[in-house]
């Protein structure tokens, strides 16, 4: 299980974010590809900080039966979002093994998160994904971004006085 | 063997024999859609149970 970073810890505390994780059950037929987005409810924005993915399975319309696991880089997605370059995360044993560390932020039309995921195999594929996340209201996200752009500052300047020998 | 209930295989299963992907989410609180109306997707929300 991930561990809240501890550089948000003071944000949870200032800001009041709330934690919770969502998960989703992902059913894909074969031969599949589509696009999707990941927003949030009007007023409030979500920061994910982790991603875990499943095996992905082979499922049976039929019988309902979930099965095999697929080891394949023909089933996965892409992803991009305004601190993610577009991407694709095959479902693969070293993304579905570790998860995925992440930091995006999304929040109304502004922040949202595209997604495509896709089946090239001739199965019906069942997994689930599991996102880490705060939530929090739209208008801190300014607010965080500050808080993260003070910690570099504050690194930054601390290494140019020792550049410049104040520290002795 | 894992299997699901008939009757969620049921709600899946009309989707994905036209070809179109499932999305089943388990809480609210995230907005999930298709990017287009092109994009075979549907997403169904979370089951009510509990304190939600």
């Amino acid at each position: 299980m991930p561990m809240i970073p501890e550089i948000l810890i003071p944000l949870i505390f200032k800001l009041g974010l709330k934690h919770w994780r969502d998960t989703w059950v992902v059913i894909l037929p074969p031969n599949y590809s589509a696009q999707f987005v990941s927003t949030s409810p009007k007023g409030k924005a979500i920061l994910n900080y982790y991603i875990k993915i499943s095996k992905p399975r082979i499922y049976n319309p039929t019988t309902g039966e979930i099965g095999d696991v697929i080891i394949s880089d023909d089933v996965g997605g892409y992803r991009m979002s305004t601190l993610d370059k577009w991407h694709r995360f095959p479902f693969v044993e070293s993304i579905y093994d570790e998860g995925l560390g992440d930091f995006t932020i999304t929040g109304e039309n502004q922040y949202e998160c595209t997604y495509t995921m896709y089946n090239y195999t001739s199965y019906y594929v069942f997994f689930t994904v599991t996102t880490f996340l705060f939530e929090f209201p739209v208008e801190y996200v300014d607010e965080i971004k500050k808080y993260f752009r003070g910690i570099a500052e504050f690194f930054l300047s601390q290494a140019e006085k020792s550049q410049r020998g104040e520290y002795g | 063997m894992v299997r699901i209930n008939d009757k969620l295989k049921e709600q899946i299963n009309k989707h994905l024999l036209k070809g179109k992907g499932v999305i089943i989410q388990t809480n609210e609180g995230l907005v999930i859609e298709p990017k287009t109306s092109a994009d075979k997707l549907v997403v169904i929300p979370p089951r009510r149970r509990g304190g939600q």
